[in-house]
């Protein structure tokens, strides 16, 4: 596995993590989220762990945003001024993280790489090797994946439910 | 027997329970109707037991389950049961006719009539059955039909008829321990196969039970406190017929059944302890009952404290065990339904005729009820035991067997005949003679020829029995001794003259004591006041007016102790059920709901304290 | 037969998502106005669907069926044998008797929730779908992590259904149970990864090979238990765990709480326990007797916390926490004959409880109020409902000869054998309590003297009637049947 990849993914993790705490509409946010558990998955399964990727994506993206937007269609809307001095104020106290995590994870992956740890030699040798990924989602967690259809199904009703409803009271 | 066999014998159960069943059906205005049935039935019964007298055979049926437990369907007549039989059959007979007009206008009629052919059903089947079960079974069921008649004038009865049903309950309950254990000991419930057994061990359980169900029924101390009340609320023919005769019939029967010299159910022989015990119940039935009888001041009251001393003698007269005792005992049941009865109806008429019985409203009746007061006068010279009515002859035969058996016995029943006398002079005296004097109207008539052919018919047995008392004796009491009679005779004039002449003795102190009262008081009622108030007595009197000694209020006083600590404990229970756990329930609940405050973070705390729960089981587990 | 077997576990999964697919694809109009019919339907099916599959196991004498959804896999076998592959799903008798208990609480549901206005029944049955199917795919899987998955749908969909009307309570009792749930989501996902990282799999047949009787626990295990256990018995609502439950029952509307309480949050916590009690950690001692103490707490706790409740629905919220602690008890004494008990007397729960909330739903149409306190006497005037809720109340406590008593008795006579004879007299205790409470309102609400304002009260009719009706029969008929249900249990050689 290329290290620019690598770095690639993890810069786009950060990303999403920033945009995940600074985006201003709690939806967003929790899609951002969700982004981000995807970006995480591929980076596992490259490194060669599979099922450690396949459980982020089942957990993370899926489960967890669903009732991440569940939660935050139960909780009422506060006022929109109130709204956006809340949230100017996290702007204001959050602005410098994105600069200082991006520092710290240059410098700590600059000290990896000098040090001359393999990045890919990591993954544990006693792990399962399975011949394909396809093999490995479509075949034997099969019944995750439909549970992953239903749990879409399940987001998007509560979607219909709580945000469109609400919308044309 | 030429067709009189088992179904002549059950006849006699099964025709008067039938009519009985039929009476309750029908309408209660048809009056006639139904006289008419019982008068059929009860005659029916005593013509049967007529023609059954003579007979003694055995008739049995096993049926199904039962017979492995001996419990068979077994009847039989011998001398002792044709002689109670044909007893019980002629005051049923009697009685029957005078209540028909004692009843007319009563509205329980219907009711009486029902509980009157059931009660003479169960007498027969309970003289007939063979099987000691099924005896027990006819037996507790006239506490049933007893508890009815008690309950006929109405709902207000009803003190009086479960103090009934409680002490003949207690006496049936003693005698059903006596069933079971006599059964046990003899290996058989069959009576005809039971002789003899020997009283000693589980035996003497067996006897002083059986003793006291038949003493209980027959109406001795210590269960007889029920029937002066009885006397007071029940209507009259059922005193003549249930406490006046039938009762007595049966208790004596089976206590005969018991006692009887070798063909009894137990091995009962003079001078032994148990045989005192039955002949001391005897003697205090009688000092007690006719002592409580002497100062009553109402007729039936007065008449009904009789019934109960009249059975001491019967009870002492068979406690002696010797033949000559038992014979009398037995004279003097048959000699006591007749009088007893036949004075019950005159108090009846009394009351029909003039609304009261009470002796301080009523006097001189015998100018307006003369064949009433001659029927009463007979019964009431034979109940004190005048020459030569049929009292004076069973009395001289228990007081000779009292005699031998021990003097104070018969100083008892001497002390007895004497209070008898003296309280029969006192309500005669009362009663009939005397300063005319009525509770309201002048217009007493004497009663309907319905009610007077019974008394007259039984006045005359009373000198009839007494006249020609080899009658009786010779066919129908000594008979049922058989063997043991040993070639004795008591047929006749009294065979000790000492005894005779004391008892005449008696009788004449007591009419001068009479006349020492009346002269005292000026009235007839007033005769016995002297000793009524006399120092010492009359404070026992008054206790025992106050029924201190009545062992129903003995009993209900314990139990009321008992039930009060029962109570108590119940109480404590039921609080701690009621209160205790409940305060506790609605206290933890109500605290449980306080804390319930639909807080999130408090589900989060208990959740956590949860988890430290299972964390400590686990680390406990591990370890 | 295959393809029979195939079409009917096929329905277990495509039948809902069918009527999701029907419904929402055709015009708004005639979509809204099948979709409660359509639910019906698929209720009825799944009844009688896993009615076929309960005789198949009976005709094959196997303990269970495995099928793939999707697609059959070439080296089935293997798979199967992997301790990583969640590739089919497996039903066995305790399956196929909770499913029939999803069909016929769901037929319930639907048939009180016949009033509905269009768009929101529409909406119930979108969620009632997946509820069904997370709860079907509950009932059939055979892997710890997929366990979770379908935890997670049956609890996503259940806390929508609260909110369904977005009244600030349903609002209020949704947004409680779904921090409770992400509690116990955590807690079982961190139990799950723990234990996979120390057993190496996640199947439910490799982890219970590894936890041979009598060894000891290792830590890691214990961990992971624990947080399995914790989150597990927060599904269930156990003691001290149960706090979200009261308000989350009674601020759902009357259809949902049916499903709720009949058999939401039982095959959500009790079927998790019942299946990994059986399958799982039947030898890890830990797992029973944590278990065992917090059921105990919740016979306790249920009984003596309804008395002091004024409304209905959180009595019975109450009696639930109670009756899960009995069905609980029965499903790790340890005895096969516990856990027949314990699956029985869940499927006589979701009888009775389901009959108690349309009882209260019925109460609540008519009378307008669920507080016992304003009632009074009204067993004259809707004797339907007096009447199934005495057979139901009385089946919950226990009496004899309704299906209740004969699940009680055996869970604990189970509970006296295997030596916990404290538990068990605490349990007959807690019993006798619950038909104190049980009686008493009896008493205020259909017997006490009765209150002239509600003169005008009608029997219900419709949907609710033959609910009640229904479910009355079937707690008397399986009462009276009850020796021929463990009859067949006892030829399939479980007990």
């Amino acid at each position: 596995m290329n290290l620019p990849i690598l770095l690639l993914l993890l810069g786009l993790m950060v990303v999403a993590a920033v945009a995940a705490v600074m985006i201003r509409s709690l939806l967003k946010s929790a899609i951002a989220l969700a982004a981000l558990s995807i970006v995480l998955a591929i980076t596992l399964f490259f490194l060669g762990a599979p099922l450690a990727a396949l459980f982020e994506l089942s957990v993370c993206a899926g489960l967890i945003t669903v009732i991440f937007i569940s939660a935050i269609s139960l909780t009422g809307n506060k006022p929109k001024e109130e709204e956006e001095e809340k949230i100017r104020e996290r702007r204001a106290r959050f602005l410098k993280l994105p600069i200082f995590l991006l520092i710290i994870g240059v410098f700590v992956s600059l000290a990896w790489i000098a040090n001359g740890i393999n990045i890919s030699g990591i993954s544990d040798p006693a792990a399962p090797t399975f011949q394909t990924f396809k093999n490995l989602f479509w075949n034997m967690r099969q019944v995750d994946i439909l549970g992953q259809v239903i749990v879409i199904l399940a987001g998007a009703f509560a979607v219909v439910v709580l945000f469109k409803e609400r919308d044309q009271a | 027997m030429n067709g009189l066999g088992f179904n002549t014998f059950i006849y006699l159960v099964i025709i008067p329970a039938l009519a009985g069943i039929v009476i309750l059906f029908l309408p209660k205005k048809e009056r006639l109707i139904k006289s008419l049935l019982v008068f059929a039935a009860t005659l029916f019964n005593l013509i049967t037991a007529i023609r059954l007298f003579g007979l003694e055979e055995t008739w049995h049926t096993k049926w199904g389950g039962l017979s492995n437990f001996g419990i068979d369907f077994a009847l039989r007549t011998d001398r002792l049961s044709m002689f109670i039989l044909l007893a019980v059959g002629a005051m049923a007979f009697l009685v029957a006719f005078y209540s028909f007009a004692f009843l007319r206008d009563k509205d329980y009629g219907k009711g009486f009539y029902f509980y009157y052919l059931i009660t003479i059903a169960f007498v027969n089947g309970a003289v007939l059955a063979n099987n000691l079960v099924l005896m027990l079974f006819f037996w507790e069921g006239l506490l049933v039909t007893l508890f009815g008649m008690l309950l006929l004038k109405g709902r207000h009865k009803y003190p009086t008829a479960v103090k009934a049903l409680t002490l003949v309950g207690v006496s049936d309950l003693a005698l059903m321990l006596g069933v079971g254990v006599t059964g046990f000991a003899a290996g058989t419930l069959m009576m005809d196969k039971i002789t003899a057994i020997p009283v000693e061990g589980i035996a003497v359980l067996g006897f002083v039970m059986m003793m006291l169900g038949a003493i209980g029924k027959a109406g001795s101390m210590p269960f007889h406190s029920w029937i002066p009340d009885a006397a007071d609320d029940a209507p009259l023919p059922f005193m003549a017929i249930l406490p006046g005769a039938l009762e007595k019939l049966l208790g004596i029967y089976l206590l005969v059944r018991i006692c009887l010299p070798g063909t009894g159910l137990y091995e009962f022989l003079p001078h032994t302890p148990v045989s005192t015990v039955v002949m001391a119940i005897g003697a205090l039935t009688i000092i007690f009952a006719v002592a409580m009888a002497l100062i009553q001041k109402d007729f039936k009251r007065l008449l009904s404290y009789h019934a109960i001393s009249q059975v001491g003698y019967m009870v002492l007269g068979i406690g002696t065990a010797l033949p000559i005792g038992i014979v009398g005992g037995l004279f003097h049941m048959v000699n006591n339904a007749i009088y007893k009865s036949c004075l019950f109806l005159s108090a009846g008429a009394v009351e029909r005729q003039t609304g009261t019985t009470d002796l301080k409203k009523i006097s001189g009746l015998g100018a307006f009820m003369p064949v009433t007061m001659i029927c009463f006068l007979v019964a009431a010279l034979s109940i004190s035991g005048f020459p030569p009515f049929n009292g004076f002859f069973s009395k001289e035969l228990v007081f000779d067997a009292a005699m031998e058996s021990g003097i104070i016995f018969y100083i008892a029943a001497l002390l007895g005949a004497f209070m008898t006398a003296a309280s029969f002079l006192k309500l005669g005296h009362a009663a009939f003679f005397g300063k005319p004097q009525l509770p309201e109207d002048k217009k007493v008539k004497e009663a309907p020829a319905a009610m007077l052919v019974p008394m007259i018919i039984l006045a005359a047995a009373c000198i009839l029995f007494g006249v020609w008392n080899s009658l009786p004796l010779g066919q129908l009491i000594q008979p049922v001794l058989g063997d043991a009679m040993a070639g004795h005779n008591y047929a006749g004039w009294p065979h000790t003259p000492l005894l005779v002449i004391i008892s005449i003795i008696v009788l004449i102190l007591a009419i001068a004591n009479h006349f020492f009262g009346v002269k005292r008081t000026g009235k007839g009622l007033g005769a016995v006041d002297h000793i009524h108030y006399a120092p010492g007595l009359h404070f026992i009197y008054n206790r025992a007016e106050e029924r201190w000694f009545d062992p129903y209020e003995i009993l209900m006083v314990i139990s009321k102790f008992f039930a009060w600590i029962a109570y108590g404990i119940d109480r404590a229970i039921d609080w701690i059920y009621n209160g205790f756990f409940v305060w506790v329930a609605n206290s933890v609940s109500k605290g449980l709901k306080e804390f319930n405050t639909g807080k999130q973070s408090q589900y989060v705390i208990w959740a956590v304290s949860g988890l430290l729960i299972v964390i400590f089981v686990f680390a406990v587990l591990v370890k | 037969m295959d393809n029979l077997l195939l079409i009917i576990t096929g329905s277990w999964i495509a039948l809902p998502l069918l009527v999701i697919l029907i419904c929402n694809l055709l015009d708004k109009k005639t979509g809204k106005s099948w979709a409660l019919p359509a639910a019906i339907v698929v209720s009825i099916g799944q009844m009688i669907t896993t009615g076929l599959g309960l005789l198949q196991l009976g005709l094959t004498k196997s303990g269970f069926i495995n099928f793939t959804i999707f697609w059959n896999v070439n080296d089935f076998e293997e798979i199967a044998r992997s301790a990583w592959a969640s590739a089919f799903f497996s039903v066995d008798t305790l399956s196929l008797v909770v499913m029939f208990a999803i069909g016929m609480v769901s037929l319930i549901s639907v048939l009180t929730a016949k009033k509905m206005n269009p768009d929101k029944a529409l909406n119930f049955t979108n969620l009632l779908m997946v509820l069904i199917m997370g709860m079907n795919g509950l009932a059939m899987v055979a892997d710890l992590f997929s366990l979770y998955v379908f935890l997670e749908i049956t609890g996503v969909a259940s806390f929508i259904l609260i909110a369904l009307y977005k009244d600030k309570k349903g609002l209020e009792g949704s947004f409680k149970y779904l921090i409770m749930s992400a509690m116990a989501s955590a807690m079982i996902l961190a139990g799950i990864a723990i234990m996979n990282a120390v057993t190496g799999g996640v199947t439910f047949s490799h982890i219970s090979g590894l936890f041979a009787s009598g060894s000891s626990l290792h830590t890691f295990h214990a961990i992971s238990l624990v947080l399995l256990v914790a989150g597990i018995a927060i599904k269930a609502g156990l003691a001290p765990f149960h706090g979200w439950l009261p308000d989350a029952y009674e601020s759902a509307p009357a259809s949902v709480s049916v499903l709720l309480g009949g058999i939401v949050t039982k095959m959500a916590g009790v079927y998790a326990i019942l299946r990994l009690a059986q399958d799982v950690f039947i030898n890890a001692k830990g797992f029973n007797y944590s278990l065992l103490l917090l059921a105990t707490v919740s016979i306790v706790y249920g009984a003596v916390a309804a008395l002091k409740q004024k409304d209905f629905k959180r009595i019975l919220a109450y009696s639930s926490i109670s009756q899960i602690g009995y069905i609980v008890l029965g499903a790790v004494c340890g005895s096969p004959l516990g856990f027949i008990g314990a699956m029985l007397h869940f499927f006589n729960h979701a009888t009775f409880k389901s009959t108690l909330f349309v009882n209260s739903a019925a109460l609540e149409s008519q009378v307008k109020t669920r507080n016992i306190e304003e009632m009074g006497g009204l067993a004259k005037q809707m004797p339907l409902t007096g009447t199934s809720s005495v057979l139901a109340l009385l089946s919950t406590a226990g009496i004899p000869p309704l299906a209740g008593f004969w699940s009680k008795l055996l869970i604990i006579i189970a509970v006296w054998q295997t030596g916990h004879s404290l538990i068990a007299g605490i349990a007959v205790f807690a019993s006798v309590f619950t038909l104190a409470y049980f009686l008493m309102i009896q008493r205020k609400v259909f017997y006490g003297p009765a209150e002239e304002k509600f003169a005008g009260v009608r029997e219900v009719k419709g949907g609710l009637a033959v609910s009640q009706v229904m479910l009355s029969v079937i707690t008397v008929v399986m009462g009276i049947i009850f020796p021929l249900v463990l009859l067949f249990f006892q030829t399939r050689g479980m007990i």
